[in-house]
């Protein structure tokens, strides 16, 4: 079956967007799977030369907030949760979220993500949850799929892109994360998108357990709630570690949007272990 | 389905088997909030005498459940989503449970839940949430007078039934499937389908026993990530699972549960990070 080249729209993502930076392009099928891809540039890359936690979180949210779109239709969606299970830090060229949907019901859609790492190496899990709203006008008018379709957001020129917290405007503090709320950032509802929220919480929960351990840490586990969106600015992501073990360190996190009396935007829990280890035989 | 809220038995024998005790501490103005705890008796501990992951989720299951369904009145609610972090495997008892919701909009109630281990100077046991699905039942919600309250009947039995003897479970017969669940009337809830508590135990046996199966020794379930996906109405109800990975902190566990006398219907799936105790 052929694939068709197609566009989401003339505004979104903006020339210089997360999306873009990742190198993203991804495939929906009319049996109602996708499958994603981001090629790993040294911009991706975390402390340990591990593919980015933020970065494998935007990747899961761009892809399965696609295809819930396409799932929900005629109905509009709002995402409700994301978790991530990476199986340790992913060290990869390339890696794809093959994406499928689990339940479409009358209230909710659940899709589920496995990554693969270079063709076919497992490296992690995925589980996305959607609430189903009606839809309104301003939502976009979700296509029947009759064959694959095809979008790729390649970067809008040939400036090296800088490495993605740079990119994102990450402050980093004591067990916090904050960035502001900028095109680079937005979704189509011109709010935080939610894998640059996942990326606050992942850098949070990295940054406590770092605090603890005395060693650089990565983000493994991530489970989000997402309550509101982060519209205005700063978000703030604050890490409050609930479980401190030699190698790893597992945190609740609490999303606040500053610049919107400091609304709740997100809960979340994460695990971070310390880099450089072996799993367990 | 007209779900038998008018009946005070109905959907109660989980919460009675655990000995929950929960009251509702909405202050004025505030989110609803949802207290107690359960005595952690031998009936909700393995055969080693740890609590069970699974007897944790089920209790944060009840308690966020009722949170969120005060909530939403005048509908009511469904759980989809639990997700449950574990923090420690040594647990004296009683557990103390808080359920506040933090989040109620057109469709979708999110609450918070913490777990704590009051005989070890209120330790945290464990920290999570439920997202729920808003509906109009048939019939009504449940009319439950405010402040709520759910109290035990009687103390703790002395010589209660053990889980696996009180959830019906089985090991590896028959197989496919790694851990049994026979769907008899006291595991229902009040929509006459398998209790979100229930399906919780059998997810952390299944995963716990898929661990064992795929390494020796011990082990519990840290982390779960629950989805509720379809009812269970026949049983049995078999649980699967597949390691996906280890990591330094433990081995996440990919489970689904099917309904055996339904067409094998997809009731759940999970993802269950197992660890050593």
């Amino acid at each position: 079956m052929a694939e068709t080249d197609a566009t989401i729209g003339d505004t979104y993502p903006p020339p210089h967007h997360v999306l873009r930076a990742l190198g993203y392009s991804v495939v929906h099928r009319p049996d109602l799977t996708s499958t994603a891809r981001l090629s790993v540039g040294p911009h991706l890359l975390g402390g340990s030369g591990e593919v980015a936690t933020g970065a494998l979180a935007t990747l899961v949210d761009a892809t399965g907030g696609g295809l819930a779109a396409l799932a929900a239709r005629p109905d509009w969606i709002a995402t409700s949760g994301l978790t991530l299970h990476l199986y340790g830090p992913v060290r990869a060229e390339h890696v794809a979220a093959q994406a499928r949907v689990v339940r479409r019901g009358r209230t909710t859609v659940v899709l589920a993500v496995d990554l693969l790492a270079d063709a076919d190496r497992p490296v992690g899990t995925a589980t996305m949850t959607f609430a189903l709203l009606p839809r309104r006008d301003a939502n976009p008018v979700m296509p029947v799929l009759d064959r694959p379709v095809h979008h790729g957001f390649a970067p809008f020129d040939d400036t090296p892109p800088p490495d993605l917290d740079t990119a994102i405007g990450v402050e980093v503090g004591p067990d916090s994360a904050r960035a502001p709320v900028h095109p680079f950032v937005i979704n189509t509802l011109g709010a935080m998108q939610g894998g640059v929220v996942a990326t606050l919480i992942a850098r949070a929960a990295t940054e406590a357990a770092t605090r603890r351990l005395g060693d650089p840490t990565v983000c493994v586990d991530l489970a989000i709630d997402y309550l509101a969106l982060g519209k205005h600015g700063p978000v703030r992501a604050e890490a409050h570690p609930v479980r401190t073990e030699p190698e790893w360190v597992q945190s609740e996190v609490a999303v606040h949007d500053e610049g919107a009396d400091g609304r709740r935007t997100a809960v979340a829990r994460a695990v971070a272990v310390r880099t450089g280890r072996e799993p367990r035989r | 389905m007209r779900p038998a809220f008018d009946d005070p038995d109905a959907g109660r024998a989980l919460a009675r088997h655990v000995g929950i005790d929960l009251h509702e501490i909405t202050e004025a103005g505030g989110p609803i909030r949802i207290s107690g705890h359960c005595p952690a008796h031998a009936g909700t501990r393995d055969p080693h005498g740890v609590v069970h992951s699974g007897v944790i989720t089920a209790v944060a299951d009840i308690a966020a459940g009722i949170a969120s369904g005060l909530a939403s009145l005048p509908r009511w609610i469904v759980s989809t989503d639990l997700l449950i972090a574990r923090l420690r495997t040594a647990i004296i008892g009683p557990i103390g449970i808080d359920a506040e919701v933090l989040r109620v909009g057109r469709t979708v109630a999110v609450t918070r839940i913490r777990a704590i281990d009051e005989g070890a100077g209120d330790a945290p046991v464990a920290v999570g949430s439920l997202t729920a699905s808003l509906l109009t039942p048939e019939g009504g919600p449940p009319d439950h007078a405010r402040p709520f309250r759910l109290a035990p009947i009687g103390p703790p039995p002395e010589a209660p039934p053990s889980i696996r003897e009180f959830f019906r479970l089985t090991h590896d017969d028959p197989a496919p499937g790694l851990v049994r669940l026979d769907l008899e009337d006291h595991l229902r809830n009040p929509w006459g389908i398998l209790h979100g508590g229930a399906t919780a135990v059998l997810v952390a046996e299944t995963a716990e026993h898929a661990a064992r199966r795929h390494r020796e020794g011990r082990w519990y379930a840290g982390d779960t990530v629950l989805h509720f996906l379809s009812p269970a109405r026949v049983g049995p109800v078999v649980g699967h699972a597949q390691v996906l990975g280890e990591r330094v902190d433990g081995t996440v566990v990919g489970v689904n549960l099917r309904d055996a006398g339904a067409e094998d219907r997809l009731v759940a799936e999970a993802v269950v990070t197992v660890r050593r105790p």
